[in-house]
């Protein structure tokens, strides 16, 4: 029967370790399999659903073979999307973006981090997963309070170990410390646990908000690697000591035209220009692009706090020639200049101060405005952040916080100094 | 079961699985073709050949999201959401389709009387 043969192909290709075919294979298989049973439930013979099932579905190679060159295509199109790693967002992200808006209206999602739905607690539950090379937790000095990191053992075809993030350690298992060796399915994986990182280790993604709840070894001999067509990886290193930015600029620059001459098809972007590798620092990749408009902000804002010191300092003045006649009343009947000067400062302190807290509660409401109506594009700005919610908002409150409160210290010493001067 | 009018039913595929998959939370495949058939009162019956490849598609292109979560049976299957630019396309394309059909219907409508 040709409903029969299919089945079998299908179960032999099931074998085969082609992780793409394999969600094929599985996703038609459910088709067929359930709608076989619910076939049988309305009374049919096993034979009769089977066959009526295969009817209904049609022609099954054709469609296994016109899924692969769509999941193909998807694939090269996203990046390995779904599938696969980041450590640094480095610029290919610009050009790609570019391209696949030019292409749809959809939204390109360009960090390769791999969402996988853990499943072994009460329900399933989505992490964000990143899959690292060897070297990675060495470079960055990546410390477990748990278990191990990864070994060279590990990174073997699949990732069969996970190790979990402090936030995912204590949010999904309760700080569970008997963790290490238990096995939770990861993407429909078992993946045994062997360690848990420290919460004193922030990650670069974390840094930038985005901090990850598994890492799983990522096995660069995978065939899926060894296609030269994706440029899905970003890659971080530490740079020798007296070595600059501009010295590895140098030295990538000549590697990526070696590259170019060696594959002049496939290291290309997406223009089909010569690919150039970028290097970054973390810092700038943290702030992006945002620091000389920042810088910009900051100066119109500190112009604009002077203006307002000296528009204060006009009013204080003002009252303080009203103020002349009292002032030579108090003198006369016989106050101390200290007396006097204290009962000025007295007043003006009041003013400041109070001024500063009216400051201090519209920053507050300011941030707080900022934060929820915040258009993106300045890093660590918005609530994005995963594991630390609440640090980047009381960093910018604090730096408003700061800011006021040397603004009312100027204009305060700005106040005593012309009142000094008067008397 | 749509019989010979296939040809004309491949493009609205697309449509009918966007449509289909705002009344309700993330389904997979079997289902989204099962609740067309329901919904078209048995008239549409989409064959996983032209299904599958559809929904992949539209997934490649933003549109649709799938992933990989335990059926109401216990088994692996991929269930698919609409995305906010599924959402965006879907009415974009629905108004687009319509005056299409209406146009051709218009033209048929007006044929059919002068035969």
């Amino acid at each position: 029967m040709d409903g029969r043969s299919g089945w079998k192909r299908l179960f032999r290709l099931e074998e085969s370790h082609r992780h793409l075919n394999r969600n094929i294979d599985e996703e038609i298989m459910f088709h067929l399999e359930s709608r076989i049973e619910s076939l049988m439930e309305e009374g049919m013979k096993e034979e009769e659903a089977r066959a009526e099932a295969h009817r209904e579905f049609g022609e099954i190679e054709s469609t296994r073979e016109q899924l692969a060159r769509i999941d193909n295509r998807n694939l090269r199109r996203r990046t390995i999307g779904d599938a696969l790693s980041t450590v640094l967002p480095i610029r290919c992200r610009n050009t790609a973006n570019g391209k696949s808006e030019a292409l749809f209206t959809a939204r390109w999602e360009p960090s390769p981090s791999r969402p996988s739905n853990y499943i072994g607690g009460e329900r399933p539950e989505r992490l964000s997963g990143i899959m690292v090379t060897p070297e990675v937790f060495q470079i960055l000095d990546t410390a477990t309070i748990l278990g191990r990191i990864f070994l060279a053992d590990d990174f073997n075809g699949m990732p069969q170990v996970v190790i979990l993030g402090h936030s995912t350690w204590r949010r999904i298992f309760g700080e569970d410390r008997s963790i290490i060796g238990k096995t939770i399915i990861l993407s429909g994986h078992p993946t045994v646990i062997i360690g848990v990182l420290d919460p004193g280790w922030v990650s670069p993604r974390g840094l930038m908000g985005e901090e990850v709840d598994v890492w799983l070894p990522l096995d660069v001999t995978l065939p899926e690697f060894q296609s030269t067509g994706y440029y899905i990886l970003e890659v971080i290193a530490r740079l020798k000591p007296g070595a600059s930015i501009k010295t590895a600029q140098a030295e990538m620059n000549r590697l990526a035209v070696t590259l170019n001459e060696e594959m002049p098809d496939t290291f290309v972007d997406w223009e089909g220009n010569p690919r150039r590798i970028p290097i970054i620092s973390l810092q700038s990749a943290i702030t992006g692009d945002i620091e000389s408009p920042l810088l910009l902000l900051l100066g119109a804002v500190s112009l604009l706090l002077a203006i307002a010191c000296a528009n204060v300092a006009n009013l204080v003045l003002a009252r303080g020639t009203e103020q002349v006649h009292e002032i030579g009343l108090r003198f006369a009947l016989g106050a101390s200049r200290r007396r006097l000067m204290g009962q000025l400062l007295t007043e003006n302190a009041l003013l400041s101060v109070s001024g500063g807290m009216i400051g201090i509660v519209i920053a507050v409401f300011g941030v707080w405005i900022f934060n929820t109506m915040n258009p993106g594009g300045i890093p660590m700005a918005d609530g994005r952040s995963k594991s630390s919610p609440s640090s980047t908002r009381s960093r910018m409150g604090i730096s408003r916080f700061s800011e006021l409160t040397c603004a009312d210290g100027n204009s305060f010493l700005e106040m005593s100094c012309l009142i000094r001067f008067q008397l | 079961m749509a019989g010979s009018s296939n040809n004309l039913m491949y493009g609205s595929v697309d449509l009918l699985i966007l449509k289909t998959l705002t009344f309700g939370g993330p389904m997979h495949g079997l289902a989204i073709g099962e609740e067309i058939r329901k919904l078209s009162r048995d008239r549409l019956q989409i064959e996983g050949n032209a299904l599958y490849p559809s929904l992949h598609r539209l997934e490649g292109k933003g549109l649709l999201k799938g992933e990989w979560r335990i059926s109401e049976k216990g088994r692996r299957a991929r269930f698919y959401v609409l995305t906010t630019a599924g959402q965006k396309c879907l009415r974009k394309d629905m108004k687009e389709w319509i005056s299409h059909t209406d146009a051709v219907r218009y033209v048929l409508e007006l044929a059919a009387g002068e035969v």
